[in-house]
């Protein structure tokens, strides 16, 4: 007789760690290639389109990356405040106020040529993020307001804000009253360097490095990493839960804030309705990255890229393979569970015994 | 699954010497850390085992290895002479090894019965909460077990928590039951319950293995005596084939450098009476958690170079005293007074700054932060001195924390190393080494030496007599009697809140003391 | 297993993959041209397209004394490949399945010329990549149906000049991009007469979905007919603010119908509108209603009298043949702009297909009698709906409803919109953004 115990692991060396997790990610490339058998199609065609082409075709990579940089860079910022204990879900909101604000930039200093042009947009949409989430910083920081119901309410409030200026005072007078402002300045679009989005990529590095700094250089991350793993202990040491509150949605809602402002100088160009924003709902993808990461800063770069070029492999199963939606949703589901299984193997490991 | 214990036990084979466990050569290593080497252990049938070490010694260490937390990387264990692997606690259960977890997990808001129901469940004993009563009817009368079957766990003190954790694993059908530190946290009458519950359990054939640091503890209880050092084993004999003294050295790696707490020679130099007053506290009320009235109406001053010590069987106010010095609950009605500041409703950051030094009592609660390294750990409250440009030079830290871990002899891998790893006693070291280093003109300690070793105990008293000595004035909150005799300057008694009694060294007794901590005597 | 060999396990993988790609992607031989005669039926009506294209003079150049030889070659030709890019599912019963309808129509009128493919449910700001992507796949004409979709497309087409683009409903073009769209104007205005001639309450309802030309057009056209049978009647507009919110609009046709509308016209995908009149109906209140984009007859069998149906097919079959036939290439599309009506069968009157009005309606729209604007003489409602339908549907309309003939019409706010014997063109209905003065509401600015 077989019997197989699940046994919790006390000790994990990083190199099985590492290991389960690169097994797991193939894994459920390869549950999903099953999946693709079951459906029809031939499995070593998807996998070489999924998998290889974004490799090797560099109009596809490209594809991933225009993705993958707002995925992360909203993910970096929503890190910390994730390790300060706060639980924001407003990088949606706080990317459209970027947004917003450096269309307004934009629009209103449409006469400075570039690089400045560009550098002040981005500065402006980092402004307008942190100004956004400063509210619900505040109530959290003074009141103990829940942030998870603010900041999600203040996405809503931010989708608002675009459609009262996309139908009322930005409406574009060449639009043939469509709810669409005019598209921005040229010296305010940023263009990709020899098909290379050398800005989009630089900023996101950036990013990496910068809120590497913050959070395991600085006093402020120090005091952020005290107060999310022990708010008593630092309450006790004299940390102030208004300052950790207040400067983790701020500087959360800065980096959310420049994301907005990159996808309008580099993508979109001009806002518009809700259905077609700017954000397309990437600050909420941000969420899953940050925590696919473990709210390492260096991992969310691995894990942005991996939820972009899933948007990516989305698209190709729809256009490319001629699949449904639905198959969309399962490589998804089964690519992004199969990366969270590994937690389970990580924490618990298969004993087989043989008893007589 | 499993053995049926039962019959496992009915049929002993192999006996040898009649040994419930034995233990042969056990290693265990954690990267280039010795944690044990070539230990054995041999416990019989109805035997009380002490389990005798310094804090990082190895015992907790052995205690995972057979409760199949950790496996070893060398040795043999044997139950009644049967080679066995233990791969996880459910394993050791199957064998009648049961740890009576030292911080039971139980949910606040269900009844002990209910708990006891579920966590039973879970491994596979079948048992409704209303067998669990029965079952506790009868231990109350067989062991002297003394917990109510439906009142919810929040309202249960500790050492009422530890009986359920007690019924739980006889429940099991334990034949070995493990302590870790089973006394850490109780006061004298409940120790001395809790021995005579283990003494009734060995009349009833049951092995018992205590873990402990205390000495006396384990003379007092014990049949036998295994003393680990360093990981390894220096001595084991019957209890009473050892002397006091021996004892004493056996435990101690060092054992010149430990003198016994009453000797470090220190000057008792009487405070003077025009030393300036640091902690000055007047009519404080402060409420607890479920808003009845904690502390009413305490009065008390603190002056520089002098050690007040504050006696009180726990639950008297003492937590909510503490808090309230340190800013981490709000005052209702009263002042505090740090060197002359009045910061009544200022937060503990002001309070540091006045050169306030606070030793809590939960350390893992508000001590220290768990996730986070030695070295951050050390800085948590002095961060400020170690940046520049708003970044922290973890360089400098690291210097620092590396004398004071040789200084304070801190048992763990490195300062990178993550504070929850390291054990009880060297956590409070920490904290200690942490609190003392910018030379606080005020120290509030709350139980400081609970759960430390002898050697650590002794160091953090000395500790306390050299700040004083450079003027610090300390607020010793402790139960531990004997600790406040010997520091204090003066003893107050908390009782209900507020100072019932008070006392000067000299004329101190335990006796009295201890009357007055029942509310038996008034100022 | 070791992490050394799951790191090869991958590596072999990719190496293998990355050699199989470019195996498989070798290019494909060039296409030629040939004489064609493609034959297709419209609508009713015959198309037929001729192109004769004769490869140029080739020069062989390996033997001196070898003459110049002109080749002919004729073989089958290559199909275009065509796609089309859906906002949402073919299976939505509105918008996409309209055009989706069209696709199969041309897949089915041009089998051996053009293969069609469609990806549906794209969200409008991945339309680029999606397009990227097409174009990667080789597809040469490609329909994105959504305005959404407008700047994606214009940014694909000025990168990828070779491929032929057009845009629904939209008015950014390009050298190889063209715009189209077929409206229902003038069938608002009809659905508006026969509106005029059922109210008992003077009160007409009007669903509208968000505050854009389109809409406003819609409302408009469908208030100047509900004047011109009854100039007292009002119409009554509530903003949804959603293409597709069944529950919205039938919250929105409770609350008209609660003010007394006993009439109902709107704009949204789906058939709450109808749904709720058929249970008033029911509930022995006749409120009567008019279906929207698709055959909507059978959610209301008693209470639909009319509706607006599109036929995209008869866009997308023109647009086809003449790229075919080479009218239409990579570099002429800047101003071609589809705007098609009843006289180009771009559109039709009705509930459902072939059912220009319920029958159950036929007899009070006779009894209703009104003063014909422009002759003066007495007509039935009904005969004025068929008189209206055939002007408008003519090669050359002889009425549109935005022309003023004896009367101005007045804007909301009491402006002239159109004075007497003039009419607005294509660009001011394109982006009117004013109600006319027998409608009760307002254009929300700055809220959806």
């Amino acid at each position: 007789m077989f019997e197989i115990r699940i046994l919790r692991r006390y000790e994990i060396t990083n190199k099985l760690k590492s290991s389960i997790y690169v097994a797991s990610f193939i894994t459920g490339i390869l549950i999903f290639a099953l999946i693709e058998v079951i459906y029809g199609a031939n499995p070593y065609d998807v996998m070489s389109k999924l998998f290889v082409k974004p490799l090797t075709s560099y109009a596809d990579l490209q594809i991933t990356i225009r993705y993958a940089v707002p995925i992360g860079i909203m993910a970096l910022g929503l890190t910390l405040t994730y390790k300060s204990g706060i639980y924001s879900i407003g990088s949606e909101g706080q990317m459209a106020v970027g947004a917003i604000f450096a269309a307004w930039t934009a629009y209103a200093f449409n006469y400075i040529e570039p690089p400045t042009s560009i550098v002040i947009a981005l500065l402006a949409g980092a402004l307008g993020g942190l100004l956004w989430a400063l509210v619900p910083g505040i109530l959290k920081g003074l009141l103990n307001v829940n942030e998870v119901l603010t900041t999600l309410m203040f996405n809503f409030i931010a989708y608002s804000l675009t459609d009262y200026l996309i139908y009322g005072p930005w409406r574009s007078p060449r639009a043939y009253g469509f709810p669409l402002t005019e598209p921005i300045p040229k010296s305010y679009v940023i263009l990709p360097t020899d098909g290379i989005p050398v800005i989009n990529i630089s900023t996101f590095i950036l990013s990496v490095f910068l809120m590497y700094a913050i959070i395991k250089k600085s006093v402020f991350g120090y005091q952020v990493r005290a107060y999310g793993s022990n708010p008593t202990a630092a309450k006790s040491a004299g940390i102030s839960f208004l300052k950790v509150a207040l400067l983790c949605l701020a500087i959360s809602g800065a980096f959310a804030g420049l994301a907005g402002a990159l996808q309008l100088t580099s993508v979109h160009n001009r806002l518009g309705p809700k259905s077609w924003s700017v954000t397309e709902g990437l600050g909420y993808t941000a969420i899953v990255s940050a925590w696919l990461a473990r709210l390492e800063p260096w991992f969310v770069l691995p894990s942005a890229i991996l939820l972009g070029a899933l948007i990516n492999g989305g698209l190709t199963i729809k256009a490319v393979l001629g699949q449904p939606e639905g198959v969309v949703n399962i490589m998804n589901g089964v690519i992004l569970l199969s990366i969270i299984a590994a937690d389970f193997f990580i924490n618990y490991r298969f004993v087989i015994k043989v008893r007589e | 699954m499993g053995v049926n214990q039962t019959t496992f036990f009915m049929k002993p084979h192999g006996d040898e010497n009649n040994y419930i466990l034995s233990v042969t050569g056990v290693s265990k290593f954690f990267g280039s850390i010795t944690a044990l080497r070539g230990v054995d252990l041999n416990i019989r049938v109805g035997e009380i085992h002490a389990l005798l070490g310094e804090n990082g010694a190895g015992k907790t260490t052995l205690v995972n290895i057979l409760y199949g937390l950790y496996r070893p990387d060398a040795g043999s264990i044997k139950v009644f002479g049967n080679e066995v692997r233990i791969n996880s606690p459910k394993d050791a259960i199957s064998y009648g090894i049961v740890l009576v977890q030292q911080h039971p997990m139980l949910i606040d808001k269900m009844t002990v019965s209910e708990n006891l129901s579920i966590g039973l469940r879970s491994l596979g004993y079948l048992k409704s909460p209303n067998s669990v009563k029965e079952v506790i009817k009868e231990y109350s009368i067989r062991y002297g077990i003394s917990v109510d079957p439906d009142i919810t766990v929040s309202n249960l003190s500790f050492s009422e928590r530890q009986e359920v954790e007690l019924v739980r694993a006889l429940m099991l059908n334990a034949q070995l039951l493990m302590l870790d530190e089973p006394t850490t946290m109780l006061t004298s009458y409940e120790r001395k319950k809790l021995f005579s519950v283990l003494r009734k359990l060995k009349d009833e054939g049951k092995s018992v293995l205590l873990i402990t640091h205390k000495v006396m503890e384990a003379t007092e209880i014990s049949d036998w005596i295994t003393v680990l050092r360093k990981g390894e084993v220096t001595a084991s004999r019957p209890t009473n084939k050892y002397t006091l003294d021996e004892l004493v050295k056996l435990v101690v790696s060092d054992a010149g450098v430990f003198n016994g707490v009453r000797s470090v020679k220190f000057d008792y130099n009487v405070v003077k009476s025009q030393s300036p007053e640091v902690l000055s506290i007047k009519d404080l009320i402060v409420v607890n958690d479920v808003g009845g009235v904690a502390v009413r109406g305490f009065s008390l001053a603190v002056k520089s170079g002098e050690i007040i010590g504050i006696a009180g069987v726990s639950g008297n106010g003492q937590k909510e005293l503490s808090e309230a010095i340190a800013g981490l609950r709000k005052v209702v009605d009263g002042r505090i007074v740090i060197c002359g500041q009045d910061l009544t409703n200022k937060g503990p950051k002001d309070r540091v700054k006045a050169g306030l030094a606070y030793i809590p009592e939960e350390r893992l609660k508000y001590g220290v932060v768990g996730d986070m390294s030695v070295a951050e750990n050390y800085i948590l409250k002095s961060y400020g001195q170690y940046s520049g440009f708003g970044l922290i030079n973890m360089r400098k830290v690291i210097e620092d924390v590396n004398e004071s871990i040789e200084s304070f002899n801190i048992i763990t891998r490195g300062p990178l190393e993550k504070v929850k790893a390291l054990s009880g006693g060297n956590i409070q070291k920490l904290i200690v080494a942490r609190e003392l280093r910018s030379n606080p003109k005020v120290i509030l300690a709350h139980n400081p030496t609970l759960g430390l070793d002898l050697r650590s105990a002794a160091l953090v008293r000395e500790l306390f007599l050299k700040a004083k000595a450079d003027g610090a004035g300390i607020l010793l909150i402790s139960e531990d009697l004997d600790e406040v005799i010997t520091l204090s300057d003066k003893i107050a008694v908390m009782y209900k809140g507020s100072i019932t009694y008070e006392i000067n060294k000299n004329e101190a007794s335990r006796d009295v003391l201890e009357r007055a901590m029942l509310g038996l005597l008034n100022v | 297993m070791k992490p050394q060999l799951i790191l090869a396990l991958v590596v072999v993988a990719i190496v293998a993959g990355g050699i199989g790609y470019s195996a498989g992607s070798l290019a494909a031989p060039p296409p030629k041209t040939v004489t064609q005669t493609v034959t297709t039926t419209v609508g009713g009506a015959t198309v037929t397209l001729t192109t004769t294209v004769t490869q140029p003079p080739r020069t062989v150049t390996t033997t001196v004394t070898a003459p110049p030889t002109t080749v002919t070659v004729t073989k089958p030709p290559e199909k275009i490949k065509v796609a089309f890019v859906y906002v949402g599912p073919i299976g939505d019963y509105g918008w996409t399945h309209a055009h989706d309808v069209g696709r199969r129509y041309i897949e089915s009128q041009f089998k051996d010329r053009v293969e069609t493919y469609y990806v549906e449910s794209v969200e409008e700001p991945k339309v680029y990549d999606v397009l990227k992507k097409l174009v990667n796949e080789g597809y040469k004409v490609i329909f994105t149906t959504s305005f959404g979709f407008m700047d994606g497309t214009l940014q694909a087409a000025k990168e990828f000049p070779n491929v032929i683009f057009f845009h629904c409903s939209g008015y950014e073009r390009w050298s190889n991009l063209g715009t189209y769209f077929a409206d229902l104007y003038q069938l608002y205005y009809l659905n508006g007469l026969m509106a005029g001639a059922l109210t008992k309450s003077g009160k007409v309802g009007y669903v509208a979905a968000h505050p854009i030309p389109e809409v406003v057009r819609h409302i408009d056209a469908f208030a100047l007919g509900v004047k011109e049978v009854n100039p007292k009647a009002k119409v009554h507009v509530v903003w949804i603010h959603a293409w597709y919110d069944p529950a919205k609009a039938r919250a929105a046709a409770e609350s008209l119908i609660a003010q007394g509308v006993d009439v109902l016209a709107f704009t949204e995908d789906s058939p709450a509108v109808i749904e709720v009149a058929q249970e008033y109906y029911k509930r022995g209140t006749p409120v009567y209603a008019f279906a929207h984009y698709s055959p909507m007859l059978k959610f209301g069998p008693d209470v639909v009298v009319s509706g607006q149906l599109v036929r995209w097919e008869s866009i997308y079959v023109d647009i086809i043949s003449k790229i075919i036939t080479g009218v239409y290439n990579t570099t002429n599309l800047r101003n071609v702009d589809y705007w098609w009506l009843l006289s180009e069968n771009a559109v039709e009157l009705g509930g459902d297909f072939g059912v220009p009005i319920n029958p159950k309606f036929i007899t009070p729209l006779k009894n209703f009698k009104v003063k014909e604007k422009i002759s003066g003489t007495e007509i039935s409602v009904y005969d004025l709906v068929m008189m209206r339908l055939k002007q408008m549907s003519e090669p050359r309309p002889s009425f549109d409803p935005f022309c003023a003939v004896n009367e101005p019409i007045i804007s909301q706010d009491g402006k002239v919109l159109v004075r007497p014997g003039e009419c607005l063109g294509h660009e001011a209905l394109w982006s009117i953004m004013s109600f006319v003065d027998n409608v009760v509401g307002s254009i929300p600015a700055g809220s959806s």
